[in-house]
């Protein structure tokens, strides 16, 4: 499933680019995604005015209802990969940083050492 | 005079000691030569400290440096008297020990070179030959050398860069701003790989909230600091440490909603005029236009009329012949779904990312 990674280092406002920066990680298939918000405003390169039209100013944001929004769609998505995987009885393929096993899955480890995560009871040669 | 104790002291011992052994070894051989007038060994230009093996030019050394793209080779070859001509013939390998992939430059006299290739990564070797028949041992440079990649100060305007990417970047109504999602094939949350010179990397999709509705965006990624950024034209992404990923048209409020257009058809089955029906809302770029017919053929619609993502007008095209009065229109697009990366076609600049010469994320 997806979830905020923890660490400043991986949640911050980034002042140069006025960017709120959410890190994601899957911690099924190991892949990350970045939330990100723009809470600043660019400014008109000749008369210096922000751009307000069409954008949120920073106090209309909430951020948590935000980066849980996205992080709502993004499971949907996972969990409709999972399923369909489970309806056809597919072994999963991950990245190595993989935290967790999806609920009846377990590790099998191919000879060239990469990592297969297929379900429970499955045999293979 | 040579002992046993010399020989065991270099095999086991240290260089200085394979030194010794080898310098009494050709001073015997001298000594050999001088009592029977045979002529075994030629001295080279550094007599009494080092030899060589005639016919072949005596080892020099080769020392390799690489940045800004380019990797610069440099030949010092041992100075001979008289002089002569000596041929280098240089080489390369990914791998260390040359077992593969070798790459031979042409066989020049010239003692320093300078090979353009961004983002690679070689080991190097040279060897030398008086007739470039009989070459002397290669003498390997200790390491790999990285070219790096080429940096926009040693690079001309207009330049092709050697850069893609397989994101899709699109962008969707968030509410009360527009939303735009970075994602690889596999569809939002995939990851997608990004190509840089020579080197590959899979970077991550991202959701970046709080974008303005109908605007032109060109996103970029910062490997440094992992994060995108999203600018309102394309030299803004430039920066060397950035790595272009492409340009979305970013959707107005509500979303894209299509007009609808129908035909005005004269007596004689010609298109005459293109009836705006309703105007839609959040069109970014001109809609396409297809007309639905079993009879008529070669009519094209003009120059599209836009304000505030709405459509106002289309100017009638060719006429074209034989359509009738019930053919409906087809109206699709009106909005760009962002396109992949860095090394797409740039408007009027033949795919190229260039600097400064007022190309918006608009042209992209």
């Amino acid at each position: 499933m997806w979830q905020r990674k923890q660490g400043h280092q991986h949640h911050y406002l980034d002042m140069p680019t006025m960017m709120h920066v959410q890190h994601l990680e899957n911690t099924h298939s190991g892949a990350p995604h970045i939330l990100q918000i723009s809470v600043g405003h660019e400014s008109c390169p000749h008369c210096g005015s922000p751009h307000w039209e069409g954008k949120r100013r920073a106090e209309e944001i909430d951020p948590k209802e935000e980066f849980e929004r996205a992080i709502e769609m993004l499971n949907e998505s996972h969990v409709n990969q999972l399923a369909y995987a489970a309806r056809h009885g597919l072994p999963l393929r991950t990245n190595l940083t993989a935290k967790a096993l999806p609920p009846g899955y377990t590790v099998h480890r191919e000879e060239s050492g990469s990592r297969l995560i297929i379900p429970h009871g499955t045999i293979t040669k | 005079m040579i002992t046993q104790s010399m020989i065991e002291a270099a095999a086991h011992g240290s260089v200085k000691d394979r030194t010794a052994l080898y310098r009494s070894l050709f001073a015997e051989i001298q000594s050999l030569k001088a009592s029977t007038g045979t002529q075994l060994l030629q001295a080279g230009a550094n007599s009494g400290t080092q030899g060589s093996v005639q016919g072949v030019p005596p080892a020099g050394s080769i020392s390799v440096t690489g940045a800004d793209g380019s990797v610069a080779i440099a030949i010092t070859p041992v100075s001979e008297t008289p002089t002569k001509t000596v041929y280098q013939e240089i080489s390369y390998s990914p791998s260390v020990n040359f077992a593969s992939d070798i790459v031979t430059l042409p066989v020049t006299t010239a003692t320093s070179q300078n090979v353009a290739m961004p983002g690679g990564s070689f080991y190097w070797r040279f060897r030398s030959s008086y007739d470039q028949k009989k070459w002397n041992a290669y003498q390997q440079f200790s390491g790999v050398v990285d070219a790096g990649l080429i940096s926009s100060e040693s690079s001309n305007n207009a330049v092709p860069l050697n850069q893609s990417n397989y994101a899709t970047i699109d962008s969707v109504d968030g509410g009360s701003s527009a939303n735009v999602r970075v994602q690889g094939n596999g569809g939002y949350g995939s990851s997608y790989p990004a190509i840089k010179g020579t080197q590959q990397r899979v970077l991550p999709g991202a959701t970046i909230i709080n974008v303005p509705y109908g605007s032109q965006r060109v996103v970029a990624y910062d490997p440094k600091n992992p994060q995108y950024l999203v600018k309102s034209d394309l030299p803004a992404v430039f920066a060397d440490h950035l790595i272009p990923v492409g340009a979305v048209s970013v959707v107005g409020a509500g979303g894209v909603v299509l007009p609808t257009v129908s035909l005005v058809v004269d007596g004689s089955g010609r298109v005459i005029a293109w009836n705006v029906i309703t105007q839609g809302n959040g069109l970014t770029t001109d809609v396409t236009l297809v007309i639905n017919t079993t009879t008529g053929s070669g009519a094209t619609p003009g120059a599209q009329t836009r304000s505030a993502g709405k459509l106002i007008s289309i100017s009638p095209g060719n006429p074209g012949l034989n359509y009738d009065p019930s053919d409906t229109v087809t109206v699709s697009g009106g909005v760009s779904g962002g396109a992949a990366g860095g090394g797409q076609t740039i408007g009027g600049n033949g795919g190229r990312l260039v600097f400064s010469d007022g190309t918006t994320a608009g042209d992209i």
